[in-house]
């Protein structure tokens, strides 16, 4: 824990001063002597009941990156997991190390939470050390990711897909469905950059609708169909999806011009975060809802 | 009658000297805008509180998510710096909080409507703190912990944050009132109504416990 910054230790009397009045009054035992004692009771009841508690290790695992120096100068907590990564692979809580690079304008794309928006940080931070992203690489990663959310899927199990309560009230199948339109958006638009050279953003059909409900939309069209077939159709997106970062020139990977985006944000990104970004999104929910089944 | 804990591990209160400690926190966030490591400090300050007060938001099975957020609340604080000012009763305390409970109800807009509302029975018990020893050695009875528990659970979740956000983030009252969008003077008012309607039946429910 980290020691604390300014002086921690007050009185309940002169923390609650403005609660319990200037008559509630501290002997010099720190003990609360005037005052309603009903109402001083109450208060250190809940000063005790409503105490902060220490945030786990990873949160200060955390940011450990962009607050190197002053993180430096705060007791680590012995059990902190700030490394265990996979080689080619990206630790979410990992990436959260990144900063904030890019984050406003990632925030605006809409499927993304800040917390994604800072793991494509953390991969354009790596970039910089790696070079530019390939196509060779970036499926790479892809299929590793991919492996590992399959792995995630058998772990479900096939007769358990359509079990509502996953993500919110969506089954496992909604939210395959739901992954998918997204992975399929991102072939269009890589097919579209390549066909025409330039990219412009879907404004019709559940593109134009809020995201919120585009979800819904998405999940509700999913519903009635049968597990094998969202899977089938998983599986062949993600295979176009492959196939068409595998085709991809290194440029339209990496320069952000191609794509009309800021010079801070490179087309591959997008990728990222509308695959396999968005599968470690929802795979907390999976595995809490695994959990609250009696499996770990 | 409960007595005083041992002093608290956690983030000050520091009510009497908040003007020492914003002109204190200022700086950092000046020198932070330069340098992202003198956001240690404030990092340190406010992690805990900020964590304490998210898993209220976000509820059981829901401990990620609150870990979660609590980072995103640090990476959308660094992100925003530049355009921090402090202004009067908008203090770094309740920029931070603001930025939280922001990011809570971001959060909770993303839940399906039966998650967005978290009930107080199911905060889970490990934000329950057990009872500490005194200085001199008495324990503070974990029952009376508990009717403060029952007492919270039976307020409305906006009445509940308010006290959270006094109690556990440890914010003045114009603070809170900075924090949810009404003035020092409002928010007072809110606090001590319900603390004064919370006392008689603290008082009833701790003397009936055995």
């Amino acid at each position: 824990m980290p020691a604390p910054t300014t002086p921690p230790d007050q009185t309940l009397s002169e923390r609650y001063a403005d609660l319990i009045g200037a008559a509630g009054v501290a002997d010099p035992a720190g003990h609360a002597t005037g005052g309603d004692p009903a109402l001083i009771r109450l208060v250190a009841a809940l000063d005790l009941a409503l105490q902060a508690r220490p945030a786990p290790p990873e949160v200060y695992a955390a940011l450990s990156r962009p607050l190197h120096e002053g993180i430096n100068t705060m007791d680590t907590p012995p059990s902190a997991n700030t490394t265990a990564r996979v080689p080619g692979t990206l630790s979410r809580r990992d990436a959260l190390k990144a900063g904030a690079a890019s984050m406003t304008f990632l925030l605006r794309l809409g499927n993304i939470g800040p917390e994604l928006a800072a793991e494509l940080s953390h991969l354009a931070q790596e970039q910089a050390r790696q070079g530019p992203m390939t196509g060779a690489r970036l499926v790479g990663i892809l299929q590793t990711e991919r492996a590992r959310w399959n792995a995630l899927l058998a772990q479900v199990g096939l007769d358990r897909m359509e079990e509502p309560g996953v993500e919110g009230e969506w089954s496992l199948k909604e939210l395959i469905a739901h992954l998918t339109w997204y992975e399929r958006a991102v072939v269009a638009g890589a097919r579209q950059v390549m066909s025409t050279g330039t990219f412009s953003r879907p404004q019709s059909g559940l593109h134009a609708l809020e995201m919120d409900e585009r979800n819904a939309r998405i999940a509700a069209q999913s519903r009635a169909r049968p597990v094998g077939d969202v899977l089938a159709e998983a599986e062949q997106v993600f295979s176009q999806l492959v196939a068409a970062i595998a085709a991809s020139p290194e440029d339209l990977l990496n320069d952000p011009k191609r794509m009309g985006l800021p010079d801070d944000v490179v087309p591959w990104m997008l990728v990222a975060n509308n695959a396999y970004a968005h599968y470690r999104e929802h795979e907390q929910s999976i595995r809490a809802w695994l959990a609250r089944q009696g499996e770990v | 009658m409960p007595r005083e804990r041992n002093p608290r591990a956690i983030g000050p209160a520091d009510v009497s000297s908040s003007d020492t400690r914003d002109d204190d926190e200022a700086a950092l966030i000046q020198a932070a805008r330069r340098d992202p490591a003198a956001f240690g400090p404030l990092y340190a300050r406010y992690v805990d509180r900020i964590y304490t007060y998210l898993r209220t938001r976000t509820g059981p099975a829901r401990a990620d998510d609150a870990a979660d957020l609590t980072q995103q609340v640090f990476v959308r604080a660094l992100d925003a710096l530049p355009r921090y000012e402090l202004r009067a009763g908008v203090s770094v305390a309740a920029w931070l909080f603001r930025i939280a409970r922001n990011a809570a109800t971001d959060w909770q807009r993303r839940q399906r409507p039966a998650l967005r509302i978290v009930p107080w029975e199911a905060v889970p018990e490990e934000l329950h703190p057990p009872a500490p020893e005194t200085a001199d050695g008495d324990m503070l009875r974990r029952d009376e912990i508990a009717q403060a528990h029952r007492l919270l659970a039976a307020l409305d979740a906006q009445t509940r944050e308010v006290l959270i956000l006094r109690f556990t983030a440890q914010l003045t009252l114009a603070e809170i009132g900075a924090v949810i969008g009404v003035s020092e003077d409002a928010a007072r008012k809110r606090i001590t109504r319900t603390l004064h309607a919370l006392k008689e039946r603290y008082h009833a429910g701790a003397d009936d416990t055995p």
